[in-house]
Order: structure tokens, then sequence, then C-alpha cells
């Protein structure tokens, strides 16, 4: 709060300085050429243009960076932040008014092919070849991962954005525990194998009915003031909850269409996958037929949990000296496999600027964009706590050494896989998370669960199957 | 109430000497201030409540949606009601509901009824505890929701502190669990209307003559007979209108529901209209979710129109 | 025990009963003033040192203050208009009869019986259509569809109340019947008016679902705004409770101090109805 208006009195005093320095920074309409001191336009200067974007870190940060963007430009950014179900609703909602009434809105992924295709969002191909308005040196478009720039943003043949919120998930444990050498013994004494950061399935089960204990007892040398968790996990009726099992169903072998394209959401690996899942919630807090990605973040952070598999742009959260009390002791790695040997995968989790159709702004939500990806920009994303997608940040050796989880961010999106981002995706989205819910919470068996999906699924694809393209 | 005001009002007129021509010209011009006075209602709810479910039944017979591409609003015919029938989580929907509102309001009106009685008996403290009653039902249900979330939050609520120190489920998080998820959702409803059935009650009792209750007395019935055989049946009129407001309100229970569970945990929570508004504006299946609203609402007037002849036969 | 101390023993029981009922408010209201370290306690604290910190945050920083004026305005207009046009017509109702009002009266009794879900997605869908989605208009209309009825219903049983004689009375000494209305049988009621007129603004400011689907940003209402503060868990609580407690407050006043009004129109619509 407090480094909220010192910011903004700090934006205010250049304003200021530039406009007693002669330059006309706002005072005078601004002309076609002219240009801001770091070289973005300010064709638009005057303009509000209203964001929307999903509550996180990299939003937060980006909100406490918007004076400099309007010192630089003149445009004033309003950025909304919103969860996940309540983004996606104000989107759709606003999208069939075709007022525009958001410029620009970070869409989670997976609802690009629904967007295109419905035209809600406009394509950026032609701002991308020739720029609308002149940008900063900064940006460049070059310096954007690959490897997410183009799941989270190419549908058919045309882009429609840029990623605003890398993020894939990883698994995450208490190295402290793990490092500590009486849990070491009495670990291998009873499995047989050194106690280390699960790189399979069976061992992410072994350590996480090791380290489930009462208060009272002892972990890591001192008492227990509140129980520990082996594993924390999603099971609520929501996306969060999609979207873990979606890796546990990968490992598997398991995937949602098959290799034909079609729905595949039964197949026996699936049922094997949501069975693990389902024996893990007996080492996981009771909490969790409640949890999304937020609660697991908190218990993490109060460390009651010794491992999840959860999202990497909360590990900044872990290493919040404000927040968390498991600074320093937490260790991030890629996720187990099912069978030892097998290459490890990411769920990437990616969210994206696009453009509003009926934006009245599009060339000023075009400039914002791009501003979001300078360099300068995405670096203070990184030493935030946030994630940026720029591959010279995320291989930046200054931050590798300062944030111990810097490295497996990098790696994992390397190995990142994409969920479907076909229109039919909400749909089927709500369906997983109703009977993935139901089968975690014990109102219905795996196999009943996927059965219902699977019965579900298909005849929302109706006519839309086999799927080629995803 | 039962004389028609146009033979009074003739038989007045009669009185009055009488203008060669007029008799026609006066009886019209009092149906066309009928009009006036009924025309501005009409035409309102026509537009927002006539227009728009004529326009949801014919949206119940096509295929639209707002997401999902190829549904652009073609006919599709009964397809979304023959859907209803294999929708098992439609039929689930239901069976929450249905237990929601039994559970509920009869709990509301045993409370009811009993607070009810002793709020009659009060006197100084009578008005304050009334205005202390009125609050549960007269704030937003979704602050009402959102307030038992708060208590019943596994970390930091009061109640689930509350709960564990005595020992009683419910005190790792209440809505963690399906079964108690649903519990704490009957209980709050409780909580937030049982005041309404006191208020009735207290109300109707203050209503009720005295003589008959004097009379008992001196015949030397005891109280819970002066209860059973006097009291109770000459409340049935309100407990009725009462019972039947309170059903046909807790069937369009929606507030409370997304804010306290959502509809979890899984769908143990999930009620009718909870339901639906997921399809409509989760899944955006909208053509469908107007099939769901329609059938709901023919199955709400079937039986708020049974009820009434049953329980308050005067009225029709 | 003797007849006084059994008194004093209910009413002490009695007021411990009601101050534990109401508790979950009394919370909410303590926790509003709150910081972030008190709230999260795992074991509640009744002694904290207050502070305005969730209110500033909510109201200033994030703007609620426009969301509590959208409320202001959508209750008000909703009311008045329901006032303007229901009253009349309930008049009416209960001065004349026929097949097509005992119809019309029913058909207001469906439309209390409509889940709002039916309505809101055609609602919607035609909002956008006429380009009014996001307006203050088609959350006002929206509203219209409950508040109505109400109006109707509730005038109904007052305007019973009022015999028709003294309409007649009236008419006899030369008024016209909007005169009689106007002049005689409305100023009657006015105890059942000013109830009708509380619970409609109650209803309106309580409003959640129409508002939720019907209004944009800039026209959301107060308990719409409210849940866009559910979100990451933890961090936002403090503030949740302050803007809970601004929706709830007015209400909670309000019937405080015009209780015997609220009585009145529930039970007396009811009752009179009989």
């Amino acid at each position: 709060m407090a480094r909220k208006s010192v910011l903004a009195l700090s934006a205010f005093a250049a304003a200021l300085a530039l406009a007693v320095t002669g330059c006309s920074s706002g005072t005078t309409p601004s002309a076609e050429g002219e240009v801001g001191p770091n070289g973005w336009s300010r064709k638009y200067a005057g303009t509000q243009l209203n964001v929307i974007a999903e509550a996180t870190a990299n939003s937060g940060i980006l909100e406490s960076l918007l004076p400099d963007f309007e010192a630089e430009t003149g445009i004033h950014v309003s950025l909304e932040q919103a969860p996940y179900d309540s983004l996606v609703q104000k989107a759709v909602l606003d999208f069939t008014t075709k007022k525009g009434n958001y410029d620009v809105l970070s869409i989670p992924y997976e609802y690009l092919g629904s967007f295109a295709e419905n035209k809600y969002i406009a394509p950026i191909d032609d701002y991308l070849k020739t720029p609308p308005v002149q940008l900063g040196a900064d940006f460049s478009s070059d310096d954007i991962l690959p490897n997410l720039w183009e799941p989270s943003s190419k549908w058919k043949d045309n882009l429609y954005g840029m990623p605003s919120n890398a993020a894939m998930m990883m698994m995450m444990y208490r190295k402290d525990l793990f490092e500590n050498p009486a849990e070491a013994k009495g670990f291998k004494a009873k499995y047989g194998y050194d106690l280390a950061p699960a790189t399979t399935w069976d061992q992410y089960r072994d350590i996480a009915e090791w380290f489930t204990r009462d208060a009272g007892k002892e972990a890591g040398g001192t008492a227990l003031a509140q129980p520990l968790y082996g594993v924390t996990l999603a099971g609520k009726r929501h996306v969060s909850t999609v979207l873990e099992w979606m890796n546990y169903s990968w490992t598997f072998g398991g995937d949602i269409f098959d290799s034909s394209g079609n729905v595949a959401i039964n197949s026996p690996e699936n049922v094997a996958s949501l069975e693990y899942e389902k024996g893990l919630t007996a080492y996981a807090p009771p909490g969790f037929t409640s949890a999304t990605w937020d609660e697991i973040t908190a218990q993490l952070q109060q460390g009651t949990a010794a491992q999840s598999i959860t999202w990497g742009d909360t590990a900044g959260a872990m290493e919040d000296t404000t927040a968390s009390k498991v600074v320093g002791k937490m260790g991030y790695a890629s996720i187990p496999v099912k069978n030892e040997g097998d290459a490890p995968e990411s769920h990437l989790g990616s969210w994206t600027y696009t453009i509003n159709s009926s934006s009245k702004n599009a060339e000023a939500g075009y400039e914002f964009m791009a501003w979001a990806m300078s360099k300068p920009v995405q670096m203070k994303l990184a030493e935030g706590g946030g994630l940026p997608a720029l591959t010279s940040v995320l291989t930046d050796a200054d931050l590798t050494t300062k944030l111990p989880y810097w490295k497996q961010i990098y790696t994992s999106l390397t190995q990142a896989k994409s969920r479907p981002r076909i229109p039919q995706w909400s749909g089927i989205s709500d369906s997983l998370a109703l009977d993935l819910s139901r089968a975690l919470s014990g109102q219905a068996s795996p196999q009943e669960a996927l059965d219902a999906s699977q019965q579900k699924v298909t005849e929302l694809m109706n006519g839309a199957l086999p799927v080629t393209y995803q | 109430m039962g004389t028609d005001p146009r033979t009074e009002l003739g038989s007045a007129s009669a009185a009055l000497p009488r203008t060669p021509g007029q008799a026609t010209p006066r009886k019209k011009r009092r149906d066309w201030a009928g009009l006036v006075y009924q025309a501005p209602s009409l035409i309102v709810l026509g537009c927002v409540v006539l227009f728009p479910l004529v326009y949801s039944v014919d949206l119940s017979f096509r295929s639209y949606s707002l997401v999902i591409p190829g549904r652009t609003g073609q006919y599709i015919g009964l397809e979304n009601y023959q859907r209803m029938f294999r929708d098992a989580d439609f039929g689930q929907a239901l069976l929450t509901t249905l237990v929601f509102i039994v559970f509920a309001v009869s709990l509301e009106t045993v409370l009811g009824v009993a607070a009810g009685m002793l709020l009659d008996r009060l006197r100084r403290m009578k008005r304050l505890v009334t205005s202390i009653l009125l609050l549960p039902m007269i704030i937003a249900p979704l602050v009402v929701g959102l307030v038992f979330n708060f208590a019943l939050n596994a970390q930091f609520g009061y109640l689930t502190w509350v709960l564990h120190a005595l020992g009683l489920p419910g005190g790792d998080g209440a809505l963690n669990y399906g079964p108690t998820a649903l519990l704490a959702l009957i209980l709050v409803d409780v909580w937030e209307w049982a005041p309404f059935m006191t208020l009735m009650v207290a109300a109707g009792l203050s209503a009720l003559p005295k003589e008959p209750f004097e009379a008992a007395s001196v015949d030397g019935a005891g109280p819970w007979q002066t209860f059973r055989m006097l009291t109770l049946p000459m409340l049935r009129p309100v407990l009725a209108v009462a019972i039947l407001f309170r059903a046909t309100e807790a069937i369009r229970e929606f507030d409370k529901v997304y804010v306290l569970t959502g509809g979890g945990p899984g769908s143990w929570t999930t009620v009718n209209d909870l339901y639906q508004y997921r399809v409509s504006f989760a899944e955006w299946d909208m053509s469908y979710g107007a099939a769901l609203g329609l059938v709901t609402f023919a199955a709400v007037l079937f039986l708020a129109i049974s009820a009434f002849r049953m329980l308050a036969p005067k009225e029709l | 025990m003797s007849r006084r101390w059994k008194r004093i023993l209910i009413g002490v029981v009695a007021t411990l009963v009601i101050v534990l009922y109401i508790s979950p408010l009394v919370w909410l209201v303590l926790a509003s003033f709150k910081n972030r370290v008190d709230l999260f306690t795992p074991t509640p604290t009744f002694i904290f040192s207050p502070t305005l910190d969730n209110y500033v945050q909510a109201f200033v920083t994030k703007g609620f203050t426009r969301n509590l004026v959208n409320s202001l305005i959508v209750s008000v207009f909703a009311s008045a208009i329901a006032l303007v046009v229901g009253v009349p017509s309930a008049y009416s109702l209960t001065r004349r009869s026929g097949k097509l009002l005992s119809a019309y009266l029913l058909g207001l009794l469906a439309a209390r019986l409509l889940p709002a879900m039916v309505l809101v997605l055609p609602l919607f869908i035609l909002a956008t259509r006429l380009g009014l989605s996001g307006t203050y208009v088609a959350v006002v209309a929206a509203h219209l569809t409950f508040a109505i009825p109400f109006t109707v219903w509730m005038m109904r049983g007052f305007f019973m109340g009022v015999p028709k004689s003294l309409d007649e009375a009236a008419r006899i000494d030369g008024c016209s019947e909007f005169q009689a209305f106007f002049k005689v049988v409305l100023p009657l009621t006015k105890n059942g008016l000013v109830a009708t007129a509380i619970f409609l603004v109650i209803n309106s400011w309580n409003e959640f679902l129409f508002g939720l689907i019907l209004t944009s940003r800039d026209t959301a209402t107060m308990p719409v705004a409210l849940p866009t503060l559910l979100t990451p868990i933890g961090t936002f609580w403090g503030q949740i409770a302050a803007v809970a407690t601004v929706t709830v407050l007015p209400v909670a006043v309000f019937a405080f101090v015009v209780q015997k009004h609220i009585v009145a129109g529930m039970t007396g619509g009811a009752i009179a109805g009989e």
C-alpha cells in the first residue's frame, strides 16, 4: 500500500519533471509521431484501456508498474483482477454484448479455440508484422519462449496474443525434511531405498505415507504443532482438480482424446490414474474436497504438506518472507513418472493477452501487450516472484542463482504439454470437474466417474469427432 | 369482500338524477378507468415476464450456445427435453433440492412455532427481540452464505473452533465433507428463516381470540392439550401460508449455496437453481438451460397450486 | 423457585440464546476491523487492535463505493417504478372483480413462483440483442419481475382492509374514482405503502443473480461485486467482511428503525388475505 503511493508519487514527479523540461507529455494533444522517453508511442495518450487478468502474482506486479506505462505512453490502464471462473464468465458476457467493455483480456489458453472460432478475439498477425504504433526497443517478439507462445496463442493459422502468465505444473516438496538425516534413516529402514525427491509415482506415494503424521509427533527433528500431511491436492469441483488430474492421466498413458481423436476419458489408463490419485487422498489434508490451487498454495506456505503437484507460478509465494513459513525450505522438481525412465512432462497452464474484437482501442491494447512483454517489465515480474515469458529472462544467470526455483521453471516449461484448446473445452472441463471431484470425495468410484464424463463429453462433441486439431 | 362493487355503485347511481343517454357511457367509463389502472403493470410485466417466458419456451426447442460452436439457434425439437431424462446430474440436483426443502422447512416450522409461542409471551423485550430476529432474513442471502462460509472455514472459522472444542462433527471443516456440507446448508437456511416463521406465528397468535383459551383453562385442559387441540388448528391457516411461502422460496435457493459451497463438495449441495446456473452460464449450454428452467417452473407451479388447494382452500 | 427469579432466569437464557443466534453477524462486523494476522489465528480472538484498513482498501482503493452507488440507483429506481405501476393495479383489483382479473391475480402468483433462472437467461439474451446488457435499464427491468408482483400482492392485502363504503362516500361527494383512490383510500394505507416500499428496496438491494448476469463492471451492485474478493484465499477476507458489513448495515439499521412496519407488512399481507 505504501509502496503504491510512493510509486504513484514518483510517477507524478516524473511527469511533472518531463513537463517542466519542455518534453510535451500530456499537456499538448499527442501527435502521430510522438514518442515517450523509452521509445513507446504516445499516439494514444489520454486513452482509457480496460484490462482484465487472473489474480496472480504477475498481475499484482504488473499493476504496480502501470504508472510507468502511463508516464511513458499517456495511456491510462485499469487492470481488473478476477479468479478463473469469474474471469471466463465476465469475458464471455462481455464478448456477447459486443461493446468492448474490456479491451485486453488475459484468457486461459484452453479457451483460445472457442473464442477464436466465435470471433470474440482478434488475430494479431498483422500487428506483429507491422506494428501499428512505435514500440520501444525493449520489446522483441523473438525473445518470447516459442514453446510457450505457440500453444498459448496460436489457433489454426493465426496468432491471437502474447503469453501473460506463464505457468506450468511441477512437484514441490519440503527439501528440509528430505535432507534431514533422521528422516532419511527412518525412511530407508522402512522402504528399503534412499529418501530423495520422488521420480516415480510409487516413490511419491511411499513418501506421502511416510510423512503423514499427527500433531505431537516429530518431523525433521521438531515436534509438530499441527498434523503434517504427505501431500496436498486439489479435489474441489473446479478446474484445478481437472488440471492436476491430467498430470496423473498423461503419465499413466492416458489423455482426454486418444491418438485417433476419439473421446477416451474412461480408458483403462485414465481409470488407473484416478485410482492412484484417490489413493493419495488418504495422505492429504481433509480439506482437499474444497481445495483449489489457492488452498494448496496456502497450505504449502504454512508447511502443512510435504509434497504437492502444483503450479510453478506459485513458487514465488513459497519464498515470500511476509506470508510463507517455508522460505528456503522448498525444493522444486519435475513431476514424477509412472515407470522409471519415462520422460517427465509438465502441464502447461498459460494465459494469453488477447484483444477484444469489439474493442475500440485495439492498437493501444496491442501497445500495452507489447510493453508487458518488454524486457524491463518481464525482469520485474521475475524479481517480484512472478513468471516471465521471455527466454532471456528465464535463462538469466543472476536469477538462476538468486531464485531456488528458477532452473526448474525453465526445465518444466521445456517439458510442457498443453491441454486441448478446442471450443468445446469448457464443457469438457465442467464435466470432468464434477466427476473427478465426485470420485475423489468418495461419491462415485473412479470407473463410474470417468464413465459419466465419457458419456457427457461424447454427447457434447457430437459432430466434432474425431478431433484433428487441438 | 364478496359483494360486487359494481352492483353497489350501480344502486347508488340509480338513485341519482339521470340524464337521458348517459346510462351506457357511464358504464363504459368505469371499464376504461379499470384498464388505465391495470395497463401500466400489464405492459411492464408483459415485457419483462411474459415475453422472456415465451422466448424461453422457444429457445428450449432450439440448440443455442454463446461459446460452443455450431449451436447457432437451429431447431432441434424435443431433444432438450429428452436429454433431461438421461441427465443423471439433473436428477441428483432435484433430489438434493427436495432433501433441502423438506428438512429446512420442517425444522423452520417446528422452531418457529416454539419460538413464536415464546415471543408472544414476552412483553418488555418484544420490540428488541423482534428487531433482532428480523436480521437474519432481511440481510442479503449472499451475505448469509458468506458469513457462514467464513465462520465454518476449516482454518480460522470460529464455528469450526466451537465444533472442534465440543467434539462435534465438522470440527475439521464442515464444508469439506459432503454430508456435513449439506447439513450446514440446511442449518444455515434454518438460521436465516426460522425468525420468519417465529414472527408469523407470533402475529398469528396475537390475532387469535382469547375466549376459547380461557374456556379451555376453565375446563382444566393442560398446556399440551391446549396446544394440540386449540392453538395448532387455529394457527393452521397462518402456518399454511408461511410454509407455502418458504417452500416456494427454498426451491429458488441460489445465492447462499453459490457462496457457501459453490455446489460442492462434488455435487453434494448442488440444488436445482445452481445446477441450471452452471448449465447456462458455466457450460454455456443455454438452450438446455432454458428447457430445465421451464420444467422446473411447471413442476413448482403444479406443486404450489395443489398445496394451496389443500392447505388454504378459501383463497381459490 | 419464586416467580420473579423464574422470570429473570428465562430472560437471561433468552438473551443468551439471542446473542448466540446473532453471533455470526457480530463476528462478521468484528472481522471487518481486524488485520490479517488477527483474522487467521486458529482460535478466535475478541481482543485485537482494530484497523480501518479493510474499509479503505475495499472502498477507496478498490472502488467499492461505486458499487454502493449502483446498488442505491438500482434499488431506488426499481422500487419507485414498481410502486407507481403496482399500487394502482392493486387498488383496482380490490375494487373490481371478474374472470380476467382473477386470472391476472393468479398470473402474478405464478410470476412469484418463477425461478429467477428461468427469466435471467432470456432477459440476458434479449438485453444483449437490444444492446442494453450491462446498463441500469437491464437490471432494473429484471428486478421489476419480482418487484411488481410483490407490490400488487402486498398492497392488495392492505387495500382490502379499507372498506369500499369509503370509496362510495367519496364518489357521492363528487370525487372521480382516481380522486377517491388518491385522496381517500391511499392515505389510509400509508403503513402498508411504507412497509411495501421498505421491502422493495431491501429486496433489490440484496438481489444477486440478476445483477450477476445483467450488470457489467461499471454497473455492478454490491452483492455482485462482493464475490470478486473471494480470490486468493486468505488475502482479502478482511475486505470481504468490510464490504459485507456495508451491504448489511443499512438494511439492519433500517430494519431496526421501522420494524413495526416490516412486521405489519409481513404478517398483515398474509393475515388480511384470509
